[in-house]
């Protein structure tokens, strides 16, 4: 079944409309926000918290840091970090799950337990690990949040691969004396990308949750603005200004919902049958 | 007798996962600048030369990597988890005695999710495609993209600062000396926010692979067949409730470990006393040996609950070692 607009548009109906559009709010934020706000949002313009609605529509935060320029900022790293940390862990758990899939025996059994053991241990706290002893940069970010994000991706290529193996267009390939690396990326992947794609939209949502939550807890680039670290920061001022912590956490949450709701539209165009 | 084979396949897939844990704990400190003692002594706001020198002769840094590894080991093994500076404690027992809080705060949030999660799911389920299955499928999909510590800095301001109803902090009222009955309320009492906050995502996260499931079977054969002879729809559901169960009886024991992870960051929004809270003073104190503690011990956790659910698992489920 191929993906396109309308179809998308079709099945989707309106949960994926609002979806696609609040995501295109949020995408055309993170894109605009920075003309719009060229400054950079560490940057102290103006009193101390400022409610929404006087000279800074969105109010100030706890050191009179505009949170309106906080927040398109935020909105770049998020959808930064969700985005490539999923592609990341989307082409480790594709690499992994491929060859256990492919090669069976002793190399599967091997590879599968590695994954099960990432995917039993608590994750966060994984998270929460590595970048305590590593400097929390956005690029170690990205790689944590991939490290702790692939098993899933690993355990569905897997399943994928051993059904496809017994194919005849597998065994066809085999038998004209294609080598394995075409057999696995040219013949055999090309025909799982439907479910990896769907987990895959839906692991930038996740992604982005873990994100905010290591930022709430501090473990952010300290040089990049982004909404869990506001959350984080508004967190002492809650009695007095609920709006520093609110607005982001608004942010992440509408973002998180946009995603999922296209994930499952995209889920829907491309599994009819498990439409429920 | 095969079950037994399964089941000590699942306990030696356990014993290797804590191996592996601490492994990767061990290479992880290998990977900075720096050997682990610098990075220990450093992370822990300087400590004298000679401290480094014993700590150095402590760990034999002067061995090549596998015996450093397997030193390292048989001190896991015996839960010598070196010491803590800020706390002055040994870190085993600061992460056992920090233990106790995030068991209840875990436990009563995930009895709470499963009741609720589950019931919903059948909910939607039997009323598929109607207005009760629309509503719980659209709060399902709004609570599972809520982060959740925001949720609970929310109902902190809803529910301590405007209405004063609830406490938002810590697990008990450590000034008013309750005993007994008083002191259980008490801590009911402070448990409401925190675990209510903790529940809402796997709430939804349960309901929906609930409703999936329950779903699934109502289209096979034997749940047809029931509604076919005419059994009343009470019976029905039960029917296909008790196969559709297990599969999210599943889920929820690979949840376990991610349901640990949200703990840490509802406990630091509320100070409840556990790990969470521990882990996260842990991160500002700089204090590595804390947070590794915590690591393993609740590595340690999941998997022996891991392995609990596969034993009351395959005592229910006789089908389990087929499916292997």
């Amino acid at each position: 079944m191929k993906l396109t607009a309308t179809r998308l548009l079709r099945v989707g109906g309106p949960p994926l409309v609002f979806g696609t559009t609040l995501l295109c709010v949020v995408v055309a934020m993170a894109l605009i926000g920075p003309i719009v706000y060229p400054g950079s949002p560490f940057s102290i313009v103006g009193d101390p918290l400022l409610p929404p609605g006087s000279s800074f529509p969105l109010g100030t935060d706890i050191l009179g840091r505009d949170i309106a320029a906080g927040l398109v900022h935020g909105a770049r790293a998020s959808l930064f970090v969700g985005v490539v940390a999923t592609l990341v862990a989307v082409i480790i758990g594709t690499c992994i799950g491929a060859v256990a899939g492919y090669a069976g025996g002793y190399t599967d059994a091997l590879l599968m337990r590695l994954t099960e053991v990432f995917q039993t241990i608590p994750a966060f706290v994984f998270a929460i690990l590595i970048l305590a002893i590593f400097t929390p940069t956005i690029s170690n970010v990205v790689i944590t949040i991939a490290i702790i994000s692939w098993p899933p991706v690993a355990r569905l290529v897997r399943a994928e691969f051993l059904s496809l193996k017994q194919r005849e267009f597998v065994l066809a390939a085999t038998g004209l004396g294609f080598n394995r690396l075409h057999i696995i990326f040219r013949e055999m992947l090309p025909n799982c990308l439907s479910p990896i794609i769907v987990m895959g939209s839906l692991m930038v949502a996740t992604a982005i949750l873990i994100e905010s939550g290591l930022s709430f807890l501090g473990l952010s680039d300290p040089n990049v603005m982004s909404w869990g670290y506001m959350i984080g920061a508004g967190r002492s001022v809650l009695r007095s200004a609920w709006w520093v912590c609110t607005i982001p956490g608004i942010a992440v949450a509408l973002s998180v919902l946009a995603i999922n709701l296209l994930g499952q539209g995209i889920n829907d165009v491309l599994n009819p049958r498990l439409r429920t | 007798m095969s079950q037994v084979f399964w089941f000590l396949r699942r306990l030696l897939v356990a014993v290797t996962t804590v191996f592996v844990v601490a492994a990767v704990n061990f290479l992880l400190l290998q990977l900075p600048e720096g050997d682990a003692v610098d990075v220990l002594a450093s992370e822990s706001g300087g400590a004298s030369p000679e401290y480094v020198e014993q700590m150095k002769e402590r760990f034999g840094l002067n061995e090549p990597l596998h015996i450093r590894l397997a030193m390292y080991l048989s001190r896991v093994a015996v839960l010598d988890f070196g010491h803590s500076f800020r706390y002055s404690a040994d870190v085993a027992d600061l992460v056992f005695s920090r233990l106790g809080p995030t068991l209840i705060l875990m436990s009563a949030a995930l009895i709470l999710s499963v009741i609720i999660g589950v019931g919903l799911g059948i909910l939607a389920g039997v009323k598929v495609n109607r207005l009760a299955d629309t509503i719980i499928s659209f709060a399902v999909v709004v609570g599972a993209a809520v982060p959740a510590f925001w949720l609970g800095l929310m109902l902190v301001v809803i529910f301590t600062i405007n209405l004063g109803w609830l406490p938002s902090s810590g697990m008990e009222t450590v000034a008013a000396f309750y005993t007994g009955y008083d002191r259980v309320t008490d801590v009911i009492y402070h448990m409401v926010l925190p675990v209510a906050t903790l529940s809402v995502y796997y709430i939804a996260l349960y309901a929906r692979l609930m409703r999936a499931s329950y779903l699934e079977q109502a289209g096979m054969d034997f749940a047809v067949t029931a509604v076919a002879k005419g059994l009343p729809n009470r019976r029905v559901v039960s029917h296909i409730t008790r196969t559709a169960i297990l599969p999210v009886m599943t889920m929820i024991g690979i949840q376990l470990g991610a349901m640990f992870g949200g703990s840490v960051v509802i406990e630091a929004v509320f100070g409840w006393p556990g790990l969470g809270t521990l882990i996260y003073e842990a991160i500002h104190a700089r204090e590595l040996n804390v947070v590794m503690g915590v690591f393993l011990i609740s590595s340690i956790l999941v998997v022996v609950a891991n392995l609990f659910v596969d034993l009351v698992y395959s005592l229910v489920d006789p089908r389990i070692e087929v499916s292997k």
